[in-house]
């Protein structure tokens, strides 16, 4: 990134000596945001002055947590929003399944309706089973679970942030006709609890929003109003939230999709780095859900769940939803013997054998590879190997001819299901590969007979560190970190001295 | 008025905020193609509304209306249309149901 004033560029004579190298890069080292900086050798001359600047992940951090900067971020959020209700996809919709704005990351184009028709089904079944009766939704869009739920309720509050939107549900709900006593809808951000006493809900819906939080002491401060909101013994559904173990999986997997088929591996691990950077979305590792529920006497429970749905796409790929219990005391749970099956050949047809001919009881198994991420998980192995070449076209026709070997979620519950055993799955481990733990326990035994289970999981400290979400914006950042570093070089180093440009790098080259 | 040179400066600016330093023609799809997302595109459209008056709320939006230089021009010269004499206003009130606000 270059600053702005060019003729500069063309008046300074730029420093010829090496010795001087150390000044400007010990100036530059004593800023707050500064963790390590070097002069460029190779590009160095007199009109050429360059430095690369390894940036302070606290400081950058920090700035983007500045208030100024979350209002603004949530103000954005709310344009987009509000924009994709005005074009011709939210005006074509049809009453009740309004999915204007659901866009594919791989294609650009809306996510094929009958997917996202699964999506809004096992969502709202996930929801259902809580039992809800006073609910209170957080940020509900359109409609997609409203319209579907709040005629089992007693009441149903529903907020959300963006004024056009609200306006299309309101349509939405006089157009349908139906009753919709016991339903109310407010215009507020997702932080605004005012008028919420505490123990109100049994039920508290967060679904598909948590990724256009500005930053994880948001994200903290929405969670603990809504276990506030929560009667003892209810529950906070926490849906479709992107996941940070996988995130740089789920840039390989778009880059690749995206890439031209000459692209080298060099290119796109570039462009998986930039994506991951560029992220203007809030991602979060269950670690964050973990911790949270360590630090707070009033959480109960925890289950970090795997979507549902047979869709082969982002949402069910990349996504978890999150179940919170509320309750006196913490739950017992039993340890279990969990059996590991990282190794390859353990399929499906294994487990469907260890039911049928031992009958267990119950069974508890760690580390199942997911056939639903296995290729992407691949490919963002082999670009990753330095030195190892190749081509996007080449390691797409690879894998097109590559037989996944782990195990589809939905086929678990499949044959958990055909074999008389209630499947449970989780992703508390954090592992980023994706692989998940399951429990499958006889559908005879009642379900409130049983123990909760004590899931493997990531160990948190219970702090909420803020390493389990990305730092969404850090571009514009960035590019105003730049700015800055170059005037506090113009402050504090002779003329000459001054930098030409900064590039912002991870690490020093 | 020449408005597309202040448009490929922002275009382009918004574009290098992204690290993209590829080039651009007039008619070059942006949004479509997928180079801008649509957080992005609200940069776009904060910008016509601030700079140019263009109210989206009134005339509706679609990805494509900003989608190159080309459309964001036409869309600048279609909301700036010099105002019709106050017949004509009329008539056009009547087939498109709204008059814009320039």
């Amino acid at each position: 990134m270059l600053r702005n004033d060019e003729n500069k560029q063309a008046m300074s004579p730029k420093a010829e000596k090496p010795d001087q190298f150390a000044k400007i890069e010990a100036v530059l080292r004593r800023h707050p945001g500064v963790r390590a900086a070097k002069v460029s050798r190779e590009n160095f001359g007199p009109d050429e002055l360059i430095v690369y600047v390894v940036p302070h992940d606290d400081y950058v951090r920090v700035a983007l947590t500045d208030t100024d900067e979350e209002r603004k971020r949530i103000q954005k959020w709310r344009k987009t929003f509000d924009l994709m209700q005005m074009g011709k996809e939210a005006a074509a919709a049809e009453p009740g399944f309004n999915i204007a704005g659901w866009n594919s990351s791989y294609t650009r184009q809306p996510i094929p309706a009958q997917e996202m028709r699964e999506w809004v089904e096992n969502t709202v079944a996930e929801i259902i089973s809580l039992r809800p009766q006073d609910l209170l939704e957080i940020g509900c869009g359109t409609g997609l679970l409203l319209l579907r739920i709040a005629p089992r309720c007693k009441r149903y509050v529903a907020t959300d942030f963006a004024p056009a939107v609200l306006a299309k549900l309101r349509k939405q709900m006089e157009e349908m006709g139906s009753s919709w006593d016991g339903v109310d809808l407010l215009e507020r951000t997702a932080d605004n609890f005012e008028g919420v006493a505490e123990c109100m809900f049994d039920t508290v819906v967060i679904n598909s929003v948590t990724q256009h939080f500005p930053n994880v002491s948001y994200l903290t401060k929405v969670m603990d109003g809504a276990i506030q909101a929560l009667k003892p013994g209810g529950k906070i559904f926490i849906g479709d939230v992107r996941s940070l173990p996988l995130l740089e999986t789920y840039a390989a997997s778009v880059e690749l999709y995206q890439a031209r088929p000459d692209m080298e591996f060099a290119e796109l691990r570039e462009r998986v780095a930039l994506r991951v950077r560029q992220q203007e979305q809030l991602v979060i590792s269950p670690a964050f859900f973990l911790a949270l529920a360590e630090r707070n006497p009033r959480v109960s429970g925890i289950e970090i769940r795997l979507k549902r749905g047979r869709s082969d796409n982002e949402l069910t790929r990349f996504r978890y939803d999150v179940v919170l219990h509320a309750g006196g005391g913490r739950n017992v749970s039993t340890e279990l013997a969990w059996l590991n099956w990282t190794a390859k050949g353990k399929g499906i047809e294994n487990i469907r054998q260890m039911l049928n001919d031992e009958k267990p009881e119950s069974v508890a198994i760690t580390s199942i590879r997911n056939a639903r991420v296995e290729k992407d998980i691949k490919t963002l192995e082999k670009i990753s190997h330095l030195g190892v070449g190749g081509t996007a076209g080449e390691l797409r026709k690879e894998l097109e001819a590559t037989d996944t070997d782990g195990i589809n979620p939905e086929d678990l519950y499949a044959t958990g299901e055909e074999l008389g055993y209630r499947v449970e799955l989780s992703w508390a481990s954090c592992r980023p590969s994706g692989s998940y733990d399951a429990v499958l326990s006889r559908t005879d035994t009642p379900a409130e007979k049983k123990d909760p289970v004590k899931w493997p999981q990531l160990s948190t400290t219970g702090k909420l560190p803020a390493k389990y979400t990305n730092v969404p914006g850090q571009n514009v950042f960035r590019e105003r970190l730049v700015q800055h570093l170059l005037s506090y070089c113009e402050e504090h180093l002779p003329e000459e001295m001054v930098p030409h440009a900064l590039v912002l790098v991870d690490s020093l080259p | 008025m020449d408005h597309k040179t202040p448009i490929r400066q922002f275009l382009r600016d918004l574009l290098a905020r992204k690290s993209d330093g590829q080039p651009f023609s007039d008619d070059s799809s942006l949004l479509i193609s997928g180079r801008f997302d649509s957080v992005d595109a609200v940069d776009i459209v904060v910008m016509l509304e601030e700079k140019f008056n263009i109210d989206f709320a009134e005339i509706g939006f679609d990805q494509s209306m900003i989608d190159s230089v080309d459309s964001i021009d036409s869309l600048i010269r279609s909301t700036h249309a010099p105002k019709p004499c106050e017949g004509d206003a009329e008539e056009r009130r009547e087939q498109t149901g709204h008059v814009s606000k320039s």
